[in-house]
């Protein structure tokens, strides 16, 4: 191989001494690639295999894993279209029509001036605004097929302005008692959340060396993991503070569920509570370092974590020897490359260490063998948000904001069918009814509700007969659902249930990491069915297999992923068997949704030849 | 302990076993895909579910732990349901091509199948239909019949540490395979072809050559190097197929190299001797055995009747032990002379003599359990990796699991380098000086002054390194010291290994469990042939044969007289100039693979009256032979072999004797005969009944012994346990080492320290190649496929700076000849290194050593293997 020149061998260099092991250092010189050469040669993976000594076969297995990496030169500018809930039935595939018909070409192809490639996304977090697609990294929320062609000639004539990395969306709906920053139409910078007590708790906190009192507070509060877990952060604070030395602190910033956006709506809308919070928790456990994972899909939350981060380091409270209390620790914001599996957490961590983000069989818990098989603190940025609150008002005040089943009160995204959607700051043990009616001011046009799926995509509905379900995680448990991290979408009865169960499986097979068994077949062979059930080729025993299917996986998958995956196909299958015979048996979709003839079909994922994936670079030799 | 109830029966099992464990004590193995005990395990294949009695949980055996008094249920029908529906997952999208499957017959999928009944599928779908990656010579991955078990990325990544294969994708796309859809490029051991449980790798010699229920297994020792792997030949009408081997088998338990896997073609090559040969009239004509052995008797016993020392021999160090001391006692005996040589003691006698003078054995005090164990490992002169596979996998495993510390002393970047703390380059032949100065200092306190630092910059070593060493030294007390063939062949490797053994004298690590002395020896029986007295210093069991009193103890066994002083190769060669030598018997050995004088040696050699040569391929000894005999192979005949771990292991026939060839015990005891002189052996195994008899302790002995059951596709899981006892002990060579000293070298020492390279120069050095053992393997057609040809490593950075490419030849130029060399750049080789495979090193290469042939004299074997060069490009 020809030595490449110095300038890239510097920047690996200063990538490399940026982070804490050369492997670690893996993901962000991918990132380097991609955004330098649009692809990674392989002169590039020799060139990262000499620095991080990983091998060559490792550092492609890790590049193929995510999904914003590619090995072969792309477009220009990538186009990608939100293919998930809600943007999927509240227009999402007729902007793909669009998209595809202005291009010329389909999913995962580049147009023949190397200008466009178009790839789906798996929900960019702007729920509220659907449908949406991403041009680079810039985001065209509400947008319609009309718009396509003028804002791709745009990017093609080379006239179109790089977004402003500022908060996308309208602040918080109603209004909030802890997330408070969420009014804001901007970014609350440091001067301005200072003004407003920010930094405060820290600084007592700090200056009485009282790490305990954190922990007192939480446990007062009764706050619990907000990213859909809902376990008490107090115990898992605890646990990894009896652990061991080292310990670490990981923020999950991977948001990736779709419908939820309520921590890109934190990072980009009041970073400093985030950041106040995490460094309480981790002065809590006395960590060595922490980390933000942050998923690709955000740049807009990349570039304002990472200057809130500045501003925070600039005051002290990072870096050696924080206001003299002896403790060094810093904040580093790791980003991801496009994977869902890595919002759960042993996966995340395993992304984190730069390696392929599959996750880990449990036991051992994080907080004993985590990142680095050090004992780790993994929290949702939600909950981390909450800390300085909590500190500020007390415990107790926390707590008397939920119901007695579920502590304080929690962000739900709103989105689908819904007048007003959006983000709201709930207490816990609202009512579903109230979310809808009262919050979300009901369903437009006067059409019926038909489900809600309350925890995006991974928990089973919820169906009219539970518009009084009070909305705490024990109550929607017993429902036979979960709240997960309350991504509300609302689905009227133009949404046929067969089709939602077909895109919500083409999800799962798309993020399914291919570990397990029963998580890579049993996704897969659900998809395949599904498909053949809207092409109008389902045979009765195809509902009896998915059933066992589901079954199966929930039993035996490694992971949350593989347990809920067949969640959505199940409860639809058992609150709409009749709508599913009508497909099987009379080969007719009611909600006239389904195509059921094999030429309308948008088949997502693209089904590929795997060996050409994995040989891409000898197959692409041209150059656009 | 905790109490565990398997399926109602209640077994003790150690906290922290899991439930996988508990279950086989019970006697309830459960099946699995991507578990296997040597390697972490997955939890991915999910195959090994259990119900938990009291909670009606799923839970996974391999991963879940035991807890007292947890009830596991390991057939229920739910258990039994769940696997059923795995396997149907698993076979939905297989090709089910089963019928032209490598894999059906053995195949765990098949079998598994078979067990849980889930031949139907309530869904129809496509089957995977992916082009096989065809493009590496020796391994096909068929992405299709891949159930992604993991198995094999695992053990390349955390038992060879190679990294060759990776997963690639993700979900359900994911494929297994070299990175970038380029040739697979590594070490070619097969491991992962072993642990597949699938077709989706297999083995491109053999494709589409058997059915695995046709073939017979036969389990026996390879004799390719000193690891002592224990391996399965498959066999179809008494030919080999192939090798294989079975997870966890033997002290390799389980692993086997290249040479191993696929070197087994050489026996069955028709370059192979197949019938005896007579030389009429300067040619070589066939003939028979009844034709061949009279003549030879009778000019044998007209050559003896002259008197004692009239007859030489040559011993290979593959030849069992068996034969070994059946060709001295036969040469000592029948033939009344102590001229006898081995390849062994050119291997191995540098350290050897020392060794055996010290500690009173050969037999080592560490094995490679210990390496894994030990705090420092120090590996001088020696490539584990290629020299001894096994030891190799043992460091990497040390360093990996235990985090021992690695130093690595050599002239090269070898495989373990990169799991090395410190690599200390060294010049060649300067391996003395630096045990040496080691010794010292650590005498003096540990650290270094300035003469040492000027010594150690002298000869290439980086005192910073050095620094390292010498502090790991003085605080450890588990230390290891393995040494090789670069150790073994140095020009003062008698001195070097003098200076060792009383490092670890000085320091008191020859009373420390775990720490010792590991030497590696060149071919399968070094040791034991040494042990068996195939040398003129040794009588059997490693007595002095120079001692009148050790001649009566084994002449009187034997009923005969042993006067003769005898010699080695230096004194046969002499002997045969003066003309008192007549008359010269090699077994195995080919003189002109390694003297570099061909001329003299053939002007010599022409002088006998008699040179009958026993060999399985036709060498250029060959010219000055009156008979050549085809002897059996390691794969035909039985016998056993001295690991470098001391294990005594057999080797079993697996083939039929290839032509007329006949195993060299039956050549020798049917020219006994007909010499109408009487050996006490009527046949084979009565040698090894008197072999055992005399050496209670060289019994065989063996880890993980046997446990294959004949039944293709057996799944296998616990590791077996420990057998007898095969390292020294300890208390005897403790005992034996106070009275030690190293000895005062008579006449003039070699220097002690190599020499730099001047100016544009280079050290010419031989090496060993990882996919050949001796010049045998040259012969073979799947290792040629493999590594076809000799070429000189050079230094990747001067290769660059000369736009030398792999492949284009450069001019090879000593004071003695010049020749035209390929080249092969390689990275992490010292400056001013170049190395040659010895096992394409024919006599061109050989004439760049000019005639004079260099002899230790401590030991009495070849040195002089390294000469400055200077390299020139062809343009």
């Amino acid at each position: 191989m020809e030595p490449t020149d110095d300038t890239v061998h510097e920047d690996l260099s200063r990538i490399l001494a940026a982070w804490d092991n050369p492997e670690q250092a893996v993901l962000p010189m991918f990132h380097y690639f991609m955004e330098r050469d649009r692809h990674i040669s392989p002169e590039a993976l020799e060139h990262i295999g000499r620095l991080t000594k990983v091998s060559q076969s490792e550092l492609l297995g890790i590049g193929t894993f995510y999904q914003y990496f590619s090995f072969h030169v792309e477009g220009q500018h990538t186009v990608r279209v939100c293919l998930t809930t809600p943007c999927i039935f509240c227009g999402g595939k007729g902007l793909l029509e669009a998209v595809q018909k202005e291009l010329g070409v389909g999913l995962d192809e580049t147009t023949a001036d190397g200008q466009f490639t178009v790839k789906p996304a798996q929900c960019v977090g702007q729920c509220i605004d659907a449908p949406v697609f991403q041009v680079d990294s810039d985001v065209y929320p509400r947008a319609t097929p009309d718009q396509v062609a003028g804002l791709l000639a745009r990017y093609r004539q080379g006239t179109a302005q790089p977004q402003e990395p500022v908060p996308f969306g309208p602040p918080i709906a109603n209004a909030p008692t802890v997330f408070t920053g969420l009014s804001e139409e901007t970014t609350l910078w440091i001067g301005r959340y200072e003004s407003r007590d920010g930094y405060r708790a820290l600084r007592e906190v700090l200056s009485a060396r009282d790490p305990e009192r954190v922990i007192r507070e939480v446990e007062a509060s009764g706050l619990a993991g907000r990213g859909g877990g809902a376990f008490a952060t107090s115990k898992k604070l605890q646990a990894v503070q009896k652990n061991r030395k080292p310990h670490y602190i990981v923020a999950n910033a991977d948001e990736g569920e779709p419908g939820t956006f309520k921590d890109r709506y934190i990072m980009e809308r009041d970073p400093h509570a985030f950041i106040e919070g995490m460094i309480l928790a981790a002065y809590a456990i006395d960590a060595e370092a922490g980390y933000i994972y942050l998923r690709e899909e955000y740049p807009h939350s990349y570039a304002i974590l990472n200057k809130a981060l500045d501003e925070t380091r600039s005051r002290g409270f990072l870096g050696r020897d924080i206001f003299g209390t002896g403790w060094t620790f810093n904040i580093r914001v790791y980003r991801g490359g496009g994977a869902y599996i890595c919002g759960e957490d042993s996966s995340l961590l395993n992304s984190l260490e730069g390696k392929r983000g599959i996750p880990r069989n449990k036991p051992p818990r994080l907080s004993d063998v985590g990142l680095w098989k050090s004992p780790t603190d993994v929290q949702n940025v939600e909950t981390l948000a909450a800390i300085p609150p909590i500190m500020r008002n007390g415990g107790p005040w926390y707590r008397a904001l939920g119901d007695d089943k579920s502590a304080g009160t929690k962000l739900f995204c709103l989105s689908g069918h819904i007048n007003r959607p959006g983000l709201y700051e709930v207490p816990l043990g609202m009512t579903l009814r109230e979310v809808i009616e009262d919050l979300g001011r009901g369903i437009p046009g006067g059409r019926a509700l038909k489900a809600v799926l309350p925890a995006g995509s991974a928990g089973s509905m919820l169906y009219p007969p539970h518009l009084d379900l009070n909305l705490d995680y024990p109550s929607v448990r017993q429902a036979g659902s979960i709240l997960g991290a309350a991504s509300l979408i609302v689905m009227d009865d133009s949404v046929c249930m067969v089709d939602l169960a077909y895109w919500m499986s083409g999800f799962f097979h798309h993020e399914s990491c291919g570990q397990c068994t029963p998580c890579r077949d049993g996704t897969e062979d659900i998809h395949e069915v599904l498909q053949r059930v809207v092409m109008g080729k389902g045979e009765p025993g195809h509902l009896d297999f998915v059933k066992s299917l589901g079954e199966y996986m929930k039993t035996a998958s490694i992971c949350g992923l593989g347990t809920t995956a067949p969640n959505v196909p199940l409860s639809s299958i058992q609150h709409f068997e009749e709508e599913w015979r009508e497909h099987i048996v009379d080969h007719r979709c009611r909600a006239g949704v389904c195509p059921m003839t094999l030429r309308k079909i948008v088949d997502f994922p693209i089904r590929r030849s795997r060996g050409l994936v994995a040989e891409l670079p000898q197959f692409h030799t041209h150059q656009p | 302990m905790v109490k565990v109830t398997i399926n109602g029966k209640e077994v003790e099992v150690e906290p922290g076993k899991t439930i996988l464990h508990a279950a086989e004590k019970a006697g309830f193995p459960i099946p699995t895909f991507c578990y296997n005990p040597r390697m972490d395990p997955a939890g991915a294949c999910r195959i090994c579910a259990v119900e938990l009695e009291d909670s009606k949980r799923t839970v996974m055996g391999c991963i879940t732990a035991v807890s007292d008094g947890m009830k596991v249920l390991t057939e229920s029908a739910k258990v039994h349901d769940a696997r059923k529906t795995n396997l149907e997952l698993l076979l939905l999208h297989h090709p089910l091509d089963c019928p032209v499957c490598d894999c059906g017959g053995e195949c765990p999928l098949q079998n598994m199948s078979f067990a849980y009944g889930a031949a139907d599928s309530r869904f129809e779908s496509h089957r995977n239909d992916e082009p096989e990656d065809m493009k590496s010579d020796v391994l096909v991955f068929n992405s299709n019949r891949c159930i992604l078990c993991g198995k094999c990325v695992r053990i390349c990544d955390e038992i060879q540490d190679v990294h060759a294969i990776g997963f690639i994708n993700r979900g359900f796309d994911t494929i297994i395979g070299p990175p970038l859809g380029k040739k697979l490029d590594c070490e070619f051991c097969g491991d992962c072809l072993e642990i597949c449980p699938t077709g989706a790798i297999t083995d491109k010699f053999v494709r589409y050559q058997f059915r695995p229920w046709q073939m017979e297994k036969i389990e026996t020792t390879c004799s390719s190097c000193g690891s002592g792997c224990r391996m399965l030949v498959d066999t179809e009408s008494e030919a080999i197929v192939r090798i294989s081997s079975q997870e966890g088998l033997g002290p390799n338990e389980g692993s086997i190299c290249v040479v191993g896997r696929f070197g087994f073609n050489h026996v069955q090559n028709h370059s192979r001797l197949d019938k005896p040969l007579i030389k009429k009239e300067h040619r070589l004509v066939p003939g028979t055995w009844s034709e061949v052995l009279p003549r030879i008797a009778d000019r044998l016993k007209s050559i003896v009747s002259g008197g004692s020392g009239r007859v030489a021999g040559l011993v290979s160090s593959r030849t069992p032990l068996e034969d070994a001391f059946l060709f001295q006692r036969f040469i000592r005996q029948t033939l009344r002379s102590n001229y006898i040589d081995s390849g062994a003691r050119r291997g191995m006698m540098n350290i050897a003599k020392p060794l055996a003078l010290a500690t009173g054995t050969l037999r080592p005090l560490v094995d490679n359990e210990d390496i894994i164990g030990a705090e420092v490992i120090v590996v001088i002169g020696a490539d584990p990796a290629v020299e001894s596979n096994i030891t190799g996998l043992a460091i990497k495993k040390a360093v990996r699991k235990n985090r021992s510390r690695l130093y690595l002393v050599h002239g090269q970047d070898v495989s373990v380098s990169t799991r090395a703390k410190e690599v200390i380059k060294l010049l060649p032949n300067s391996e003395a000086a630096f045990l040496e100065l080691l010794r010292k200092v650590l005498a003096a306190g540990g650290s270094l002054d300035t003469a040492s630092k000027d010594l150690l910059v002298k000869i290439g070593a980086s005192v910073e390194g050095v620094e390292n060493l010498l502090s790991d030294l003085s605080s450890s007390r588990k230390v290891v010291f393995v040494t090789g063939r670069r150790f073994h062949h140095s020009d003062a490797g008698y001195e070097a290994s003098e200076a060792l053994i009383a490092l670890l004298k000085e320091r008191g690590l020859w009373e420390q469990e775990g720490s010792g002395i590991f030497p590696l020896p060149e071919l399968g029986n070094d040791m034991g042939v040494l042990m068996m007295g195939a040398s003129y210093e040794w009588l059997p069991g490693l007595l002095d044969s120079g001692n009148p009193d050790n001649r009566k103890v084994w002449g009187t066994h034997w009923g005969t007289t042993l006067d003769s002083p005898g010699g080695g190769l230096k004194e046969i060669l002499a002997g045969i100039e003066e003309g008192k030598i007549r008359a010269l018997i090699t077994l195995g050995e080919n003189p002109f693979e390694y003297i570099p004088d061909s001329e003299f040696l053939r002007k010599t050699l022409g002088k006998l009256e008699l040179l009958v040569v026993i060999d399985q391929h036709q060498t250029e000894i060959a010219d000055v032979a009156h008979f050549l005999l085809p002897s059996a192979s390691s794969f035909e005949r039985p016998g056993h072999l001295v690991s470098a771990e001391g294990f005594v292991q057999p080797t079993a026939p697996s083939m039929a004797y290839w032509g007329e060839s006949l195993p060299d015990a039956e050549i020798l005891l049917r020219l006994v005969r007909q010499m109408g002189a009487s050996l006490p052996f009527e046949n084979f195994s009565s040698i090894s009944q008197e072999i055992f008899k005399i050496f209670p302790d060289l019994r065989p002995s063996t880890r993980n012994g046997s446990h294959f059951q004949g039944k293709t596709g057996e799944i296998i899981l616990a590791l077996p346990t420990p057998s007898t006892p095969h390292k020294a002990l300890r208390e005897t060579v403790v005992s034996k080492i106070r009275g030690w000293e190293a000895g005062v070298s008579p006449g003039q020492a070699p220097k002690a320290e190599g020499q730099e390279p001047s100016g544009n120069e280079f050290m010419f050095q031989f090496s060993k190649s990882i996919n050949h053992s001796g010049t045998f393997t040259t012969h073979d057609s799947n290792l040629m496929t493999i590594e076809g040809s000799g070429l000189l490593r050079v230094p990747r950075q001067w290769a660059r700076k000369m736009k030398v490419k792999k492949g284009n030849c450069v001019l090879v130029r000593s004071a003695h000849g010049t020749i035209s060399l390929p080249v092969d750049p390689v990275a992490g080789l010292s400056d001013r290194e170049v190395h040659f495979p010895i096992h394409f090193a024919d006599e061109r290469t050989l004439a760049l050593f000019g005639k004079d042939i260099v002899w230790n004299h401590r030991s009495g074997v070849p040195s002089g293997q390294t000469l400055s060069v200077t390299l020139e490009p062809v343009v």
